[in-house]
C-alpha cells in the first residue's frame, strides 16, 4: 500500500527533476501606460519569466496579443490593444507563466498620446533639466519621465490667453515606491503661476489647473518634492486643456438615480452634468471630448439623503428646519463658509442602534471631519468623534438611541478649514451585519507575498484567510461556483469562535495548465449572509506611516501550474491532542529523482489555542520529519483539520516552490488528568519527594508514564508509573550535594497515556516548586547529639512511605517532634 | 531640621542674617549667579576616584535588541511558540544552558556572570539604547553623557591613548559626551577593522608632511587659536584644544599608534577571533585595552529580528559567539580579564512568543546581560526570568544597578555629582546599588 501511494505520489510529480523555473517574478511593466484606442508594445521586467502564457486583467478595456518571452529570463513581451472606451486610469494585471502567476502590477490608460522624457543618446542624462532648455511639448500630451535625485524636469507648452491649462501627475499611484511628486506652472519670467504638491483627491500625487493670463510659453516643472528622486520614481505627467475639478457634489447618490452632479474646483468654475448613477461605487468623470485624467470617487448607497441648505451654522438653524427626517438617513453638504459648522436634525426611536459614519476623506474630500451628536431636548451632549475610521481622518460614532426624540448632529473641519470643495456625507445607518475574507500579510515589507494562488498539477496549496465579521457572530462556509478545471477546494466550516480558516486547493494530476479570476464566497450556513473572499493588497505602504496605494477586488487569481518536484503527506495519530498536551505530526515528502533541497515546513493554519513551531526543516537527504503541535489550557475542544506547507528553493536560483500537504483531521479534547504539584523543600545531598495530587478527569487503561521536568541542577527523578485511579502520588527526587540552592519554580510533569499504542502527551502540574535550602550551620561542640539526631532522622524515611507528607504536614510533624 | 534637597542651591540651610550678608556682598560685587554657582559646587556630592579592580571596560553592544531566548536565557521547557527554533547547549557552569547558537561562549561561561533579570521597561530602540549607554532614562531636559564619556571624565587618558574609543564609529547619539565637555566624546576609528585596507583615520601624518613641517603647522595653528580664543569663549574651543592635544600625543607616540594596528596581530590570532566584523572589532578592542584605553565601545551584528528569527540568529550569532568566546579566553590567557570588564549588552530583549512572521518583537520587561572580568564572579548566573522569559522572577536588576556596579568596579562612585547644564549637579547614576552578589572582588 505504502509503495503504491509513493508511486502515485511520484506520478504526480515531474518524475525526473530537471532544472525548471518556479515562482515567476514581475517587477514592472514598461512603458507605464498608453493611449485609448491604440496598440502599445509592452515589456514585462522581472525574473524567471519563462514560458509566459496569459495576462489576467482585473479591469475591462485592454486585450493583448503576441505574448512571448524576452531575450532572457528577465523579460517578456506583448502588445496591448487598448479599447477606445477603456476606463481611464489604472488597469491592474498579473502575468501568468507556465510556472504560475506573478504579483499584481499596473498599466495606465490615458486619453492623450505619450512622449518620453528627452534624454541623451546614451540614456545617461536628461535633456530637460533647466528652465532655459526645457523640453517642448504640445498641449494634451502625457509625458513618461523619471524624477531622479536632485532632478527637476521642465516641459514648455504654448498657450493662449483665457485658455485652460491643467497638469496632473500619476507618480505615487503608479505603485512602485513612496514617490511624492511636486509640480509648478511657471510663466516665461520663471514666476510660479500655480503649484501643487499634495492634493487630497490624489493623495501625494498632484494636479493644478489655471486660466492662462496671457499668450505665450508656460513651463511645467516636475520634481520629487524633496529632490530625493531615484530611477524607480517614474511619472506620467498629463499636460493639456482638460478639466481638473477636485470634488463633486453630491458626493453620494442612490443607485439608478439620474441626478445633476457639480464638479467643483476646475479653473473655469463649477461644471454641472446630468449623470445616471450605476449600481455600485464608481469614479465620476466629466463627460466630453476631453475628460480629466482621473475621476472622483462617488459613493452609491440606497440610503435616503438630504442635501444641506444654508444657513445651518447654529443648532437653532439646524437643517431641515421643519419635519426632521427619521433615521436611518444621510446628510450631505459642503463646509463652504469660513469656519463653517453645519447642523442637522433627525428623529430616532429608543434602542435603535446606528452607526454614524462620515464619508469625506474616504471620498477624497479635503475635510478632516469632527462631529457631535446632541439630544435636542435640553441640548444634552451624547457623543463626539474626530478620527475613528481606519486609514482616514473620517469620524464615526456607534450610537444607541437613549430615548425617543429629536437629535442634532453637527460637523466641522477639525481645524475649521473650509472651501468650495469641502464636501462630506454623514450616514446615520443601521448597523448591518457583514462578512468578508482576505489573506493576511506574509511579510510586513512585502504585502503581495504568498497572495498568488498557484496550485501545481497533482499537488496542493493551503490558504489561511482571515475572517472579518461585523455585527454578527456566525459560522463561515466557503463556496465557489467555478474553479480552474481539475481543481477542487476543501474548506471545513469555520465555527464562530475562529477568526481564520484553512482552505485547501488541490489540482488533479492532469488538470490543464491555466488560470483566471474567480469569485469565492463566504457564507453563514445558518442565515445565508454572504460576503466576498477579497483580494486586498497594500501596494505601497510604509510601516508606521501607513498605506498609500491599495488594491481591492472581489476576485482571486487562481492558476494551475506545471508539476513541481516534491509532494508533502501529513499523517496524525488517531488520538486527540489534549489541552495542555502535545501531539506529533508526521510529515513525509515524495521527491522527484534529482531533487533534494531543504524544505521548510510551516503550519499555516492552527485551531484556536493550538500552536506549532514557526518552521521546521526537512534537511537535504531526509524524507520525513516530526512536527509537534501543542494545545494550551483554553483551547476549545473540537474536530479540526490541519495541513503543513513546505517551501523549497529550486537549485541555481530558479525560484521558490511552495506546496501543502493534505488536510488531516485533528481532534482537540479535554485532558485525562490534571496534576497539582505541592512545594517540596530539601537541602543539598538530601533526597526528598514531591507530592502530586492527581485529578482524574477521564479514565484511561493501563499505566501512564510520568516524568518530571525543569528540575534544577543536581536534582533528578526517574520515570514513574501511575494508574487511572491514582489520587495522590509521591514523586521521589534524588538530590545530590551539587543541587543548586534556591527556590526553583516552573517544574512540571509530563504524563504519557497510551491509547491503542499511540501516545497522548499531557504537560501538567505547571508551577511546581522545589526549594533547596542551604544546610543549617552545624551546632558547636555537640557532636554526639548530632549523631543522635542523625540516627533519629535516619529511620523516619523508612517509616514514611505509608503516607506521603505534604510540606505543611512535614513542618507540623517537625514542630511536634521539636515539642517532644 | 530641614532636609536640603541636593542640587537645589536655594535649599541650602542658611539663616536670615547670613542671607543679608550675602546680599550685601552681592551689592559689593559678587553677583547672585556667581554665588549660586559657588553654592552649587559646594553642595555637589563629591567622591574621590578610587583605584578600581577593573582598569578598562569593553562594551560589546548588540544593536536592535537581541532575543534573550535565543542567547543567554533559553526556555527549553516552554511550548514551541515561546521556546523558539533553537535548542540548548550545556555551559561550563554546572546545570546551566545557553542557546545552542552560543556554543563557544558556553565553553567560557565559567569565566562569566550572566544577569538574566535585567529590565528597564523602554520598548523603543532609541530609548532602550539611551538606557543602556547612559544608565538613565531619556529626558527632554538633559542630554546625559554615555558611560564611556563619564569614565573619560573621571579617569582621563592613559599612555597617550584616548580614554574612550568606539569601533568603528560612534554607534548612536547616546554614545556621546552629553552635558560633559565634548572633549570626553568617543574617539571613532572611522574605518572597519574587518576591512583589508583598515587604517584608523587621522592617525598618521598627512602624505608629504614630515615631523618638522608638522610642528611648524602646529605652531601656526596655535597662533591662530590663541587669537581666536581671545575673542571667543566656548566649550567647543576647549574641546577642540583637547582633541588637538590628544591627536598630537597619538601621532607622536609610536606605541599608541601601534595599538590601533591590527596587522601587528599574528594571522592565527586574527582567525581565532574570526575574520569578520565582530571578530576583528573585538580583537582590536583587546589590543586597545591592553595598550591602556579605558573604555572601548563596539557594536556587532543587527538584532532587530521581527521576522524569521531562526535564519537571522543563524546568520548573526555564530561570528559574535566565536568572537566573544575568543575575547574572553584571550584576555584571560593574557592575565587581563581580572582588570578588564567585558559587558555584552543590547537595547532590550524580545517578546516571549514568536510572532506570526516567525520573529520576536521588542520586550524590555526582562532581558539578559553578559559580563566577564573586572571583578565579577566567574561562573555565575544572577537572577532569572520566568518560565516563558516574560518577567524577572528573582533578583530583578535595573539599569541603574548595572551602571553603578560598572562604575564601582572602575573606582567611580555612582552617587558622585557632575555639573550638568544650568549649573545643576547631576549624579553619575540616579539611584542604583552596587550588585555585591555578582562581585567576586569589589573595588
Amino acid at each position: 500500500m505504502i509503495a503504491r501511494l509513493t508511486l502515485f505520489g511520484l506520478l504526480c510529480l515531474s518524475s525526473i527533476f530537471s532544472a525548471k523555473a518556479f515562482s515567476p517574478r514581475l517587477d514592472v511593466i514598461q512603458p507605464r501606460g498608453g493611449k485609448l484606442g491604440t496598440e502599445v508594445a509592452i515589456t514585462f521586467h522581472g525574473d524567471r519569466l519563462f514560458e509566459p502564457q496569459d495576462i489576467l486583467f482585473y479591469q475591462a478595456g485592454i486585450t493583448f496579443k503576441d505574448l512571448t518571452k524576452g531575450k532572457d529570463k528577465k523579460s517578456a513581451k506583448a502588445t496591448f490593444v487598448i479599447a477606445p472606451d477603456a476606463t481611464l486610469g489604472e488597469h491592474s494585471l498579473r502575468l501568468r507563466c507556465k510556472s504560475g502567476l506573478t504579483y499584481i502590477r499596473s498599466f495606465w490608460v490615458g486619453q492623450f498620446p505619450t512622449v518620453d522624457e528627452a534624454k541623451t543618446k546614451d540614456n545617461k542624462r536628461d535633456l530637460n533639466d533647466s528652465f532655459d532648455e526645457p523640453q517642448d511639448v504640445p498641449l494634451n500630451i502625457t509625458v513618461h519621465g523619471t524624477a531622479l535625485n536632485e532632478d527637476a524636469d521642465y516641459y514648455r507648452v504654448q498657450a493662449k490667453k483665457g485658455q485652460r491649462l491643467s497638469v496632473e501627475v500619476e507618480g505615487l499611484r503608479l505603485g512602485r515606491e513612496l514617490f511624492d511628486p511636486s509640480i509648478a506652472i511657471l510663466n516665461s519670467k520663471r514666476f510660479e503661476i500655480s503649484t501643487s504638491d499634495d492634493l487630497p483627491l490624489l493623495k501625494r500625487d498632484c494636479a493644478t489647473t489655471i486660466i492662462v493670463p496671457e499668450d505665450g510659453a508656460y513651463t511645467i516643472l516636475i520634481r520629487e518634492s524633496a529632490y530625493q528622486g531615484k530611477s524607480t520614481y517614474q511619472y506620467r505627467l498629463h499636460i493639456g486643456d482638460f478639466p481638473r475639478p477636485t470634488s463633486i457634489f453630491p458626493p453620494a447618490a442612490k443607485p439608478g438615480e439620474n441626478i445633476e452632479l457639480s464638479f467643483i474646483g476646475d479653473a473655469t468654475g463649477t461644471i454641472k452634468q446630468q449623470v445616471q448613477i450605476p449600481a455600485q461605487d464608481f469614479s465620476a468623470n466629466i463627460q466630453g471630448e476631453i475628460r480629466s485624467p482621473s475621476g472622483i470617487p462617488l459613493r452609491v448607497s440606497p440610503l435616503a439623503y438630504l442635501n444641506e441648505v444654508e444657513p445651518n451654522g447654529h443648532r437653532n438653524e439646524a437643517f431641515p428646519k421643519e419635519n426632521p427626517p427619521a433615521a436611518p438617513v444621510a446628510f450631505q453638504g459642503i463646509l463652504s463658509e469660513e469656519r463653517d459648522v453645519d447642523f442637522y436634525r433627525f428623529t430616532a426611536k429608543k434602542n435603535q442602534n446606528f452607526r454614524i459614519q462620515v464619508h469625506a476623506r474616504s471620498l477624497r474630500s479635503p475635510v478632516d471631519s469632527f462631529i457631535q451628536v446632541r439630544k435636542v431636548k435640553d441640548n444634552v451632549h451624547i457623543a463626539t468623534n474626530d478620527d475613528q475610521t481606519q486609514g482616514t481622518p473620517d469620524s464615526r460614532i456607534d450610537f444607541k438611541v437613549p430615548e425617543d426624540g429629536e437629535y442634532h448632529i453637527f460637523i466641522r473641519d477639525q481645524l475649521y478649514r473650509s472651501g468650495p470643495d469641502f464636501t462630506y456625507r454623514i450616514e446615520i445607518a443601521n448597523r448591518e451585519p457583514s462578512l468578508s475574507l482576505s489573506l493576511p500579510p506574509a511579510d510586513r515589507n512585502d504585502d503581495q507575498k504568498y497572495k498568488m494562488i498557484n496550485v501545481p498539477r497533482g499537488n496542493r496549496l493551503l490558504l489561511a484567510p482571515n475572517i472579518a465579521r461585523a455585527n454578527i457572530g456566525c459560522d463561515v462556509a466557503l463556496t465557489s461556483n467555478q474553479l480552474p478545471a481539475g481543481v477542487k477546494m476543501e474548506a471545513p466550516v469555520a465555527p464562530r469562535n475562529t477568526s481564520s480558516l484553512p482552505v485547501l486547493f488541490e489540482a488533479a494530476a492532469h488538470s490543464p495548465i491555466g488560470g483566471k479570476l474567480f469569485n469565492i464566497t463566504a457564507k453563514d450556513p445558518k442565515d445565508g449572509l454572504t460576503g466576498p473572499f477579497q483580494e486586498k493588497i497594500n501596494i505601497v505602504s510604509v510601516n508606521n506611516l501607513g498605506t498609500f496605494v491599495t488594491f481591492n477586488d472581489e476576485r482571486l487569481a487562481i492558476a494551475v501550474t506545471e508539476e513541481v518536484p516534491f509532494k508533502l503527506n501529513l499523517s496524525i495519530p488517531p488520538v486527540p491532542l489534549v489541552k495542555k498536551g502535545t501531539i506529533n505530526l508526521k510529515v513525509t515528502v515524495d521527491k522527484a529523482e534529482g531533487f533534494d533541497e531543504k524544505i521548510r515546513l510551516t503550519v499555516p493554519w492552527k485551531p484556536p489555542g493550538v500552536n506549532a513551531p514557526n518552521s521546521i526543516d526537512i534537511p537535504k537527504g531526509k524524507n520525513e520529519v516530526i512536527v509537534t503541535l501543542n494545545a494550551n489550557g483554553d483551547a476549545p475542544t473540537g474536530d479540526w483539520k490541519v495541513a503543513v506547507t513546505g517551501t523549497a528553493n529550486a537549485p541555481k536560483g530558479l525560484g521558490e516552490i511552495r506546496v501543502s500537504s493534505n488536510l488531516h483531521s485533528l481532534k482537540v479534547d479535554d485532558p485525562f488528568i490534571e496534576i497539582a504539584l505541592e512545594m517540596a523543600a530539601t537541602q543539598p545531598g538530601k533526597n526528598t519527594q514531591m507530592i502530586a495530587k492527581i485529578e482524574q478527569l477521564k479514565p484511561f487503561k493501563g499505566e501512564a508514564d510520568l516524568t518530571v521536568h525543569a528540575l534544577p541542577h543536581g536534582t533528578s527523578s526517574s520515570l514513574q508509573k501511575i494508574k487511572s485511579d491514582t489520587k495522590e502520588f509521591a514523586i521521589p527526587l534524588t538530590v545530590t550535594n551539587e543541587a543548586r540552592k534556591g527556590k526553583h519554580g516552573s517544574i512540571f510533569c509530563q504524563v504519557i497515556i497510551k491509547q491503542d499504542g499511540h501516545a497522548i502527551a499531557h504537560n501538567v502540574g505547571h508551577g511546581g516548586v522545589l526549594r533547596v535550602d542551604p544546610p543549617p550551620p552545624a551546632p558547636k561542640k555537640k557532636a554526639p547529639e548530632k549523631k543522635e539526631i542523625a540516627k533519629k532522622e535516619a529511620p523516619k524515611p523508612k517509616a514514611a512511605p505509608k503516607k506521603a507528607l505534604s510540606r505543611l504536614e512535614q513542618l507540623r510533624q517537625a514542630k511536634t517532634n521539636e515539642a517532644k | 531640621m530641614k532636609n536640603p534637597c541636593p542640587g537645589n542651591p536655594l535649599a541650602s540651610s542658611f539663616g536670615r542674617r547670613e542671607f543679608l550678608s550675602v546680599g550685601s556682598l552681592g551689592a559689593l560685587g559678587l553677583s547672585l549667579p556667581a554665588f549660586l554657582k559657588m553654592e552649587a559646587q559646594a553642595a555637589q556630592k563629591h567622591y574621590e576616584t578610587r583605584d578600581g579592580v577593573a582598569k578598562s571596560v569593553i562594551q560589546i553592544f548588540l544593536p536592535g535588541g537581541m532575543a534573550h531566548q535565543e542567547s543567554w536565557d533559553p526556555k527549553p521547557y516552554a511550548p514551541s511558540e515561546y521556546r523558539g527554533p533553537y535548542g540548548t547547549v550545556s555551559t561550563t557552569i554546572k546545570g546551566e544552558v545557553f542557546s545552542e547558537k552560543l556554543k563557544n561562549v558556553a565553553s567560557v561561561a565559567d569565566k562569566m556572570t550572566i544577569i538574566r533579570s535585567m529590565a528597564h521597561g523602554e520598548a523603543a530602540h532609541e530609548r532602550g539604547t539611551h538606557n543602556m549607554f547612559t544608565g538613565y532614562k531619556p529626558s527632554p531636559a538633559v542630554v546625559y553623557p554615555s558611560m564611556g564619556s563619564v569614565i573619560s571624565h573621571e579617569l582621563g587618558p592613559k599612555n597617550n591613548l584616548p580614554p574612550y574609543v568606539s569601533i568603528p564609529n560612534v554607534p548612536n547619539e547616546f554614545a556621546n559626551s552629553g552635558y560633559l565637555s565634548s572633549a570626553h566624546g568617543p574617539f571613532a576609528l572611522g574605518s572597519n577593522p574587518s576591512r583589508g585596507d583598515f587604517k584608523v583615520r587621522d592617525l598618521n601624518m598627512p602624505g608629504g608632511v614630515d615631523e618638522s613641517r608638522f610642528n611648524r603647522r602646529k605652531n601656526l595653528l596655535a597662533t591662530v587659536d590663541h587669537h581666536f580664543r581671545s575673542l571667543e569663549q566656548s566649550d567647543a574651543l576647549d574641546s577642540m584644544d583637547a582633541f588637538y592635544q590628544h591627536a598630537y600625543k597619538l601621532i607622536s607616540s609610536q606605541a599608541a599608534r601601534e595599538a590601533f594596528d591590527l596587522k601587528a596581530e599574528p594571522e592565527e590570532m586574527r582567525k581565532r577571533y574570526g575574520m569578520n566584523e565582530p571578530g576583528q572589532r573585538m580583537l582590536l578592542a583587546r589590543r586597545l585595552v591592553e595598550a591602556g584605553v579605558r573604555f572601548v565601545s563596539l557594536t556587532a551584528g543587527g538584532w532587530d529580528h521581527h521576522d524569521n528569527i531562526k535564519d537571522q540568529i543563524n546568520r548573526h550569532l555564530p561570528p559574535v559567539d566565536q568572537a566573544i568566546a575568543s575575547l574572553i579566553s584571550d584576555l584571560d590567557e593574557r592575565g587581563l580579564l581580572d582588570s578588564t570588564l567585558v559587558m555584552i549588552t543590547s537595547e532590550f530583549g524580545r517578546t516571549p512568543k514568536i510572532n506570526p512572521t516567525g520573529g520576536r518583537d521588542h520586550w524590555p520587561r526582562v532581558f539578559s546581560v553578559g559580563l566577564a572580568g573586572g571583578g565579577v564572579h566567574r561562573g555565575l548566573i544572577h537572577g532569572a526570568s520566568d518560565a516563558l522569559g516574560g518577567e524577572p522572577e528573582v533578583d530583578k536588576v535595573s539599569i541603574e544597578d548595572l551602571a553603578t556596579t560598572v562604575y564601582n568596579q572602575l573606582g567611580i562612585t555612582g552617587d558622585k555629582e557632575l555639573m550638568g547644564p544650568g549649573e545643576r549637579p547631576l549624579e553619575i547614576v540616579d539611584g542604583g546599588r552596587v550588585l555585591d552578589e555578582i562581585l567576586a572582588k569589589k573595588t
